[in-house]
């Protein structure tokens, strides 16, 4: 199910200019390493690895360099934002409509267990206490929207979209 | 120079010094873990805060610079307060598995602690935060995570000493730790001084790692025969095995540093030696190994003996003297095969052996390849591992008689006609030349295993029965004509105290 998707980090054109304007604020190359890793958590919502090499060569100094000061910062976004958060309701009227079917489903279909995320960062599946949905149940939040009155069939229809786009 | 009051004795002092380098060289020893004299100053360490008149907070004595007129105070009432606050965070996470920690007994937190801590914890050790007790940071060393105190000794030697800049510390505060970059290792070829430089039981040697206990081995100075750089070095050594070697401070040669190539290669003095002489009909004792050999010096001009800059100079000056006062007609060369590499800009030189210059100084010429086509009928090698490095040359030697001196089963041992167990060099006083002419002399560290004798006793021995003397009654009497002969082989290289590593 996990499908891995590789993004590649680079400068923008315009990044590329900024960079060139604010360089010479710094003493070293190595003073330019904090304004990059804002770049890059501005424009890619975190910083990978791969970026960390980018600014790196940029800074003219090693990876490991960058990580620390990534890794010293909590400020610093260093994970994929997980972008479909699936939150099943787990409290007693979802439970009686079948909400533990639905939330069995899901971690069969996504290989994970509740309260992990897939490896590619795209899903994690939470179960959750009542989201004040009673009358619908089972049902389920994806990131902010309700999803209700679940079934099996709907569950593999939205996969199917959220795992297209 | 600076004068500079240290527990209200005057001294002067070098200027430019930091404090803690001038105390010591005043007899005063500044306890410290971050500091080091082969890397820059970092100061985080705080364990060698000290007063110093007209400032009001505790200074580090790393990071200070002597003044004239300073005055400093080490052993006061807040000084050794701090210490013991210091001793006490440090210690706050650690794990206290000295009982399997390879560091135990030549460690930091154990000397300390005793000297300026001796507290008891205020804390339990399932309070203590947890980290990893093992992590492969590269093919020669492990990291235990929960013994380090971030000192940042091993980064600033990655960065500042070597370049390569392959450790880091990641985190802050709790979860701080020393870490490469994920997916690389720590790989430079200078890795295992980060091990020594460790002052905790953090960083540990892979090969060494609980092998043996630090306290039962005893060391001896020695020089590394790896290159033609001669780094100073320590073997240490247990029940006549070598355990590890180390580097020794020579701030002339390879000041506190080795490499691990040079580190690593001991094994070949431990393993698969030849104890017993070898010939056609079996195992021999060594005076029956000295008839056969002489049996074959019957007619000296179809003898060539080859040396080996491997072998030291007293080995060399007694082969040299050998042919000239007991066999006058055999031809004397000496050289090497051994596959060079390259000049890495730090240690490394591209002659693998380190006695090359000590050999052309005593005067043994190199014309080793031409004399081997040559028409000499025997061929006694001394310490040279021709087929290893050349087995192409098996053509050359196939018609020759060849008796092969080595201390271990090489090619060319396999393919001798005879074989005369010799010692290495860590079973040797002696000395090498190294590439800029200094002759570094080292002590033997550990017994001749089975029927192993230097090449001074054998030759002495040859002679003794071909009726020649060679003029020395011992080693000391060879070495001493050998530098009064040989221009520049007289100055002594002076014996250094060993600094504090911990």
């Amino acid at each position: 199910m996990a499908t891995t998707e590789k993004t590649e980090v680079k400068f923008s054109e315009a990044r590329k200019q900024e960079i060139e304007r604010i360089r010479g604020r710094y003493e070293t190359p190595r003073g330019l390493i904090m304004p990059l890793l804002w770049m890059i958590q501005d424009d890619y919502g975190w910083i990978s690895y791969d970026a960390m090499e980018l600014i790196a060569g940029e800074c003219e100094t090693s990876p490991a360099w960058v990580y620390s000061i990534a890794t010293f910062y909590t400020m610093f976004e260093l994970e994929k934002p997980i972008r479909y958060h699936l939150q099943v309701c787990n409290t007693l009227s979802c439970g009686l409509c079948g909400s533990e079917s639905i939330l069995a489903h899901l971690e069969d279909r996504l290989g994970i267990q509740a309260g992990e995320s897939t490896e590619d960062g795209r899903f994690r599946l939470t179960a959750v206490e009542c989201l004040a949905s009673c009358g619908t149940g089972p049902m389920m939040q994806m990131n902010d929207e309700y999803y209700e009155s679940l079934t099996t069939e709907k569950v593999d229809a939205m996969l199917e979209e959220w795992n297209c786009d | 120079m600076a004068k500079i009051t240290i527990n209200g004795v005057e001294q002067a002092v070098e200027d430019g010094l930091y404090l803690i380098e001038a105390a010591r060289r005043c007899g005063v020893d500044i306890p410290h873990y971050c500091y080091h004299p082969g890397l820059p100053v970092e100061g985080n360490c705080r364990m060698c805060s000290v007063e110093v008149e007209g400032i009001p907070k505790l200074q580090t004595a790393c990071t200070t610079i002597v003044q004239d007129g300073m005055v400093v105070i080490t052993d006061s009432e807040k000084v050794v307060g701090e210490r013991s606050d210091v001793m006490e965070f440090l210690l706050r996470n650690h794990p206290i598995d000295c009982p399997i920690c390879d560091q135990a007994g030549e460690c930091g937190l154990q000397d300390y602690y005793m000297e300026h801590g001796l507290h008891d914890s205020r804390i339990t050790v399932s309070e203590k935060v947890k980290k990893k007790k093992r992590v492969d940071l590269g093919p020669n060393v492990v990291l235990d995570s929960e013994r380090c105190i971030l000192c940042t000794r091993c980064v600033r030697f990655c960065k500042d000493v070597v370049g390569t800049e392959e450790l880091v510390i990641k985190n802050r505060s709790n979860h701080a730790e020393i870490t490469t970059f994920p997916g690389k290792g720590l790989v430079n070829p200078y890795a295992l001084n980060t091990v020594d430089i460790c002052p905790v039981g953090a960083l540990t040697s892979r090969k060494f790692r609980f092998q043996c206990r630090v306290w039962y081995m005893k060391n001896a100075t020695s020089i590394c025969p790896g290159c033609e750089r001669g780094c100073n070095i320590w073997i240490d050594h247990h029940e006549n095995k070598i355990q590890r070697l180390r580097p020794r401070l020579n701030p002339d040669v390879n000041n506190y540093w080795m490499c691990d190539e040079g580190r690593l290669d001991f094994h070949w003095i431990n393993d698969d030696r030849v104890l017993r002489a070898e010939g056609p009909d079996g195992l021999m004792r060594p005076d029956e190994a000295d008839r056969a050999v002489l049996a074959l010096l019957s007619n000296p001009g179809d003898v060539l003996i080859v040396a080996s800059p491997r072998s030291t100079n007293e080995s060399l000056f007694a082969l040299k003297r050998f042919v000239e006062v007991a066999l006058p007609g055999a031809a004397l060369t000496g050289g090497s095969f051994r596959p060079t590499g390259d000049d890495d800009g730090f240690l490394r030189l591209p002659d693998k052996n380190p006695n090359s210059r000590g050999m052309r100084e005593i005067g043994i010429a190199g014309d080793l390849e031409n004399r081997l086509n040559g028409s000499a009928g025997v061929v006694l090698v001394f310490e040279n591992d021709l087929l290893g490095d050349r087995p192409d040359l098996e053509s050359v030697l196939a018609g020759k008689k060849v008796v092969a001196f080595t201390s271990n089963r090489t090619a060319t041992a396999r393919g001798a006609d005879l074989v005369v167990p010799v010692t290495t060099y860590a079973e040797l006083n002696g000395s090498f030349t190294n590439h800029a002419g200094l002759r570094q002399e080292f002590r033997s560290a550990i017994r001749p295993p089975g029927d192993s004798r230097s090449v001074f006793d054998v030759v002495k021995s040859l002679s003794g029965l071909l009726g020649k003397e060679l003029g020395w009654e011992s080693e000391t009497a060879l070495t001493k004509e050998m530098t009064d002969v040989i221009t520049g082989w007289g100055v002594r290289v002076e014996e250094e105290t060993e600094l504090h590593a911990g």
